[in-house]
């Protein structure tokens, strides 16, 4: 995705691929990809934000909520045997 | 309070290793927060939350590692205020020898930690060792595996100076004066 700036005459382009050009929403405040070799993960961020649930919220300081999804195929036991459904 | 929530399509389609493959999720869910507790500066945000989602996509070997160099970079992206840029590197020892960023086979092999370090400090917020490695060999592998870890530092930090120079670009095109106020800025 290019976004250009200027006037025809003066202009440059510039790609750039993050949320503050495509603000959808639900999209992560911050991303990452990194690769060691061929291990490959993604991290997205959300936040600071306000508390999604009041029991969550500490009074003075931020809560840190962490999730870890392994894709299926990625190599791990997700990627074994999915069963009956795959014959 | 680590809030782990796993999506059941892709559980449900598994049979084996059900409960095994959702304890290891867990696990590295609170590895990685308690890892970050102590740099992102909670302090500043009260009554907020800052929610990390990590993907695996591949794995071979050195997940923890990747997990915690991935979310440093994400929380630099999303502009969340750290007390340094937190790095991680997993390292070996076979027989004699240290090796550094295990693969899969390497990991099954020999005694191996991860190691995760504030550069700027040398503070340590996460040494994670599943294997036995006898006590006079830890301090060699440790040492070392600090080592490895400024390389990683310097690799993530032109990353993210690559970054933060190509939007600065992008966004004082026309204004050459805060261009060069912006890279007097970036330059400290």
């Amino acid at each position: 995705m290019n976004i250009s700036f200027g006037s025809p005459e003066n202009s440059s382009t510039h790609a750039l691929f993050d949320s503050a050009s495509n603000p959808h929403p639900n999209a992560p405040d911050g991303t990452a990809f990194v690769a060691h070799g061929l291990t490959e993960v993604t991290a997205k961020v959300f936040g600071p934000r306000e508390v999604q649930s009041r029991r969550d919220a500490i009074h003075d300081r931020a809560n840190i909520n962490v999730q870890v999804t392994m894709l299926p195929f990625s190599g791990g036991a997700a990627g074994r045997r999915h069963g009956r459904g795959d014959k | 309070m680590a809030r782990a929530e796993t999506r059941m399509t892709t559980f449900l389609t598994l049979e084996e290793h059900h409960f095994t493959l959702l304890r290891r999720l867990l696990e590295l869910s609170a590895l990685i927060k308690s890892t970050f507790e102590p740099v992102i500066q909670t302090g500043l945000y009260p009554r907020s939350q800052v929610d990390i989602v990590v993907e695996i996509h591949q794995q071979d070997g050195g997940v923890l590692q990747t997990a915690i160099n991935a979310t440093t970079i994400a929380l630099m992206d999303a502009g969340v205020a750290m007390y340094d840029q937190l790095v991680a590197v997993s390292a070996g020892l076979h027989s004699e020898a240290v090796l550094i960023d295990l693969t899969h086979y390497e990991e099954n092999d020999m005694p191996h930690l991860t190691v995760a370090i504030m550069p700027r400090s040398g503070k340590v917020t996460l040494l994670n060792m599943e294997s036995r490695l006898h006590v006079t060999r830890f301090e060699n592998v440790f040492k070392i595996a600090c080592e490895a870890a400024k390389v990683i530092r310097k690799e993530v930090g032109s990353a993210i100076t690559n970054r933060t120079s190509s939007l600065v670009e992008a966004m004082s095109v026309n204004e050459p004066s805060s261009q060069q106020r912006a890279r007097n800025d970036m330059e400290e």
